[in-house]
């Protein structure tokens, strides 16, 4: 054994060999893994990519802390070369802000849960958790790997949270920083739930244990059974008043708004079973239903606590919140500094770099700057704006920085977001089906037992009797199996769902999706990519061309310039690069002088457009390319639809109504009506507001409305909808607040989704029709008088067994037959 | 006969450190990550080694 484990430490110590310097154009950097591109970087015999990736070697190195590359090959990150500017974590020592986004403090010692997405294999745990070797004031990090979180303990007075940020970007751990990272409470939650699944699993063995002699013994002796039942009695209460609280606050909940749900029926089964249990032991000295009591609760908790997944990397109520930054930088008297996001005055002179969100409505300082405004209104095309102009909340930024000045402060509404639990306003108040036949569950019973009550008084055989009777048809009906089969069907699918990109909220979703009678689409982002494609309608560039063409545009971030720049396949390297804002881009590359850009810019460079003229009503939707003053292709710029749109959009139609709603202008509104949608339910140039109205119109006809969305501009019109689905193109992505979030690769399964959501909503029906068959033998017992513990002990548990079963195998086999 | 109160007491009772124990675990936070720990058992030991291999030493 002590062999296989040294051998074991010698494998994980053993240190990567040194590199031959004279193959170093094969080398891999020691920090990082990337393949070295010259062999500038060297220490020690070591080589790396980059300045950066040295100089965080030669730092750990320096702070002892070698031991980081015994643990893993090249475990580093890659170092970004573009360090931080100085001031950019400023604003996270505002006091205010500081208190808000921290968890807790013991007097000093501050404790904050950092997102690192830098963090992936065991070294960066060792590293992270060896923080106070190199920073004393550092006392203690715990390191979660999978979420990607270190919770740090520092000493606040000797470290400015500042500091310590800038601590871990030395070290290639930059912490992300969004609100959503600081949304508290959940975990609390999750604890609260084990230590009731704990406690109703105690006692629901040690009753059962207690049970037993009773069942199988008519002669134990009476001090005996009497000491059991109060055992019992004391092993229950804490299950009734705590395990159960949930059950009992929904149903209060239930009674003040005066509407029925699942919980009242569970509540009174619970109270009946547990008085009738204390009066059996207490006056008539038996050992009562206890054993029933607790293994209703028990399960009942294993089916919520198996339901409640939480998606890691998913956040559903994202929408606004994550999509404001945390900080703005605000420059005051020439100098730039950060701030709070939510400390932004009237007249603060912003400065805002490419991506960054303009957090409130502003006028341009600088001369021009191109705006992406896609999340407000749909529209895809970037805005170019100048000296002067308004700029509304919510745009981003595109290519060179801008400077503004804030003219309106920050909307209540949103800062109310940021500081709030935004969960709660999002929840959509939906009646499960469960829900909904518990009027008429309720009612029956109850009818029941007071018929068995009143014909065993008719018979004469007394009161007693009859509130036995009556007791015990709703202590038999308790509709416990019904509880348990829906969270465990609906946990079942969402798991596998999940699986294959398709992410519900809670389950209860499903429900709402197999509902539906009519889908609406977004168009842009949704129907077809985010971004236009490049077309060619006439290409006479040759190979070396095309590449410098790719070359060049490279140095553009410009969405469309990002699509060009992947023809350069070849190590060209422009030698002067030049943008005009809103127009294209020029400059030279292997010779070659380009320019790339709109037919409006070339007009004004004075080119002969004459080969435009078939192409004439397309203008704005062309980009041209010419080498050295000659026009050598043209592009058109178009939506392209997702993988296999048409045929789902036509599979859809047998069975749905579909409608389709853009911010876009209604250029490709004949694609769409080729494919057989009616003229009259494809809108285009919408608001978000008009959507909103839209999607409202149709939930007042009647119509159970699935609304498909991507941006922000959908976030309302998601909210109306009985079920909005947000497509996003990579799981850690933003989306808007919805209830379910479809990876786009994924999108052609949609579908599939629908129909299996269906399913899961049959296979419910098939237990309720399981668990009636049993209440029907049930009932025969009770209304007769016959019930005993045992008879419970055992109908009870084999009922909620059948309906465990039939909702686990039913949706496995449910979505492995469609899967075929 | 009455040595069965005695039995059930301590069986109840030893059931009942055992929920104490699970509970506590549970607000100590055992059950939020159960995968870092399997990772971080096998670098445990290199902290020792760290004092005395420093800079040139490494290798």
């Amino acid at each position: 054994m002590s062999t296989i484990n040294s051998r074991l430490a010698n494998s994980i110590y053993e240190l990567p060999k040194v590199v031959d310097k004279s193959v170093a154009s094969e080398t891999h950097c020691f920090h990082c893994g990337l393949n070295c591109i010259n062999t500038l970087y060297q220490d020690a015999g070591y080589s790396f990519c980059c300045a950066g990736c040295l100089t965080v070697y030669q730092f750990l190195n320096s702070q002892g802390l070698s031991n980081f590359y015994r643990l893993g090959t090249a475990p580093g990150n890659t170092a970004n070369e573009k360090k931080s500017e100085p001031y950019q974590f400023e604003y996270l020592d505002d006091k205010e802000l500081f208190e808000k986004i921290i968890d807790y403090r013991l007097g000093d010692i501050a404790v904050i849960t950092l997102k690192l997405p830098g963090i992936h294999c065991a070294s960066c745990i060792w590293l992270l958790e060896n923080l106070h070797q190199i920073e004393k004031n550092v006392k203690k990090v715990q390191v979660n790997f999978l979420k990607k979180q270190a919770r740090i303990h520092f000493d606040s007075n000797g470290l400015a949270l500042s500091g310590l940020v800038r601590l871990l970007e030395k070290i290639g751990y930059l912490p992300e920083f969004s609100w959503k990272n600081f949304n508290k409470s959940k975990q609390l939650n999750n604890r609260k739930e084990l230590i009731k699944i704990g406690i109703a699993g105690f006692a629901f063995g040690n009753v059962m244990m207690l049970s037993f002699p009773d069942y199988f013994s008519n002669e134990v002796p009476v001090d005996f059974k009497k000491f059991l039942g109060y055992a019992c009695l004391i092993l229950s209460l804490p299950v009734l008043l705590f395990a159960a609280r949930d059950w009992f606050l929904g149903a209060w909940k239930a009674i003040k708004h005066k509407h029925i749900t699942l919980d009242i029926p569970i509540v009174m089964g619970l109270l009946i079973l547990f008085t009738k249990s204390t009066f059996d032991v207490l006056v008539e000295q038996e050992v009562g239903y206890f054993d029933s009591l607790c293994a209703f609760v028990f399960f009942m908790l294993l089916a919520r606590y198996f339901q409640k997944i939480t998606f890691e990397k998913l956040s559903f109520t994202d929408g606004v919140l994550s999509y404001f930054p945390m900080a703005v930088t605000i420059i005051k008297d020439g100098i730039k500094r950060t701030v709070p996001f939510t400390k932004i005055q009237v007249g603060d002179e912003l400065f805002l770099r490419n991506g960054e969100v303009i957090p409130v409505e502003s006028t341009m300082i600088s001369e021009s700057g191109l705006v992406d405004y896609s999340y407000l209104t749909g529209e895809s095309e970037l805005v170019t704006v100048g000296t002067n102009d308004k700029l509304l909340a919510g745009g981003k930024i595109n290519g060179q920085g801008v400077s503004v000045i804030a003219s309106k402060p920050i909307e209540g509404q949103i800062l109310e977001q940021i500081w709030q639990d935004s969960e709660r306003s999002d929840v959509k108040n939906r009646k499960t089906f469960a829900d909904r036949i518990s009027p008429y569950f309720v009612g029956t019973i109850v009818t029941i037992a007071s018929f068995a009550f009143l014909i065993h008084l008719l018979l004469g055989r007394g009161y007693g009797f009859g509130i036995y009777c009556f007791a015990s048809v709703l202590i038999i009906t308790c509709p416990c199996a019904l509880a348990i089969s829906a969270p465990l069907v609906y946990g079942v699918m969402q798991r596998k769902l999940a699986k294959r990109g398709f992410y519900l909220r809670s389950g209860e979703i499903l429900e709402g999706l197999a509902e539906a009678d009519t889908i609406v689409f977004d168009k842009t982002g949704t129907l077809t990519y985010s971004e236009k494609q490049l077309y060619p309608v006439k290409e006479n560039l040759t190979e070396d061309e095309k590449a410098a063409c790719g070359a060049l545009a490279s140095n553009s971030i410009h969405p469309i310039s990002k699509q060009i720049s992947k023809w350069s396949h070849k190590n060209f390297i422009s030698t002067s690069f030049e943008e005009k804002v809103g127009k294209g881009i020029q400059g030279f590359c292997n010779s070659l002088y380009i320019q790339i850009g709109s037919v409006r810019w070339f007009e004004q460079l004075g080119y002969d457009l004459e080969i435009l003229k078939e192409h004439k009503n397309q203008a704005e939707n062309l980009l041209l390319v010419s080498i050295d003053y000659k026009i050598k292709a043209i592009y058109k710029l178009q939506d392209k639809l997702r993988e296999n749109g048409k045929e789902i959009l036509v599979s859809l139609q047998h069975k749905y109504d579909l409608h389709v709603i853009s911010g876009d202008h209604d250029k490709s509104r004949e694609n769409l009506e080729q494919i057989g949608l009616n003229r009259n339910q494809i809108h285009f140039q919408y608001s978000p507001f008009d959507k909103q109205e839209y999607i409202q119109a149709l939930v007042k006809q009647g119509k159970k409305v699935i609304m498909i969305g991507d941006g922000l501009n959908d976030q309302e019109a998601l909210r109306s909808s009985h079920v909005g689905i947000a497509i996003s193109e990579e799981s850690s992505h933003f989306s808007p607040a919805s209830d379910v979030i479809l990876i786009g690769k994924q999108w052609s399964e949609l579908p599939y989704f629908i129909a299996s959501s269906k399913q899961a909503v049959k296979l419910i029906k098939l237990n309720l029709g399981f668990s009636l068959l049993y209440n029907i033998f049930g009932i025969y017992i009770a209304v007769g008088g016959m019930l005993t513990p045992l008879y419970a002990a055992i109908l009870m548990p084999v009922s909620s067994l059948t309906v465990v079963l039939v909702a686990a195998f039913g949706s496995s086999i449910v979505l492995r037959k469609r899967q075929s | 006969m009455e040595i069965i109160f005695l039995l059930i007491c301590i069986s109840v009772s030893v059931g009942l450190l055992f929920l104490m124990l699970f509970i506590w675990s549970v607000k100590n936070g055992q059950y939020e990550d159960c995968h870092t720990p399997a990772m971080r058992i096998l670098i445990e030991d290199c902290k020792k080694e760290e004092t005395d291999t420093k800079g040139e030493k490494l290798r």
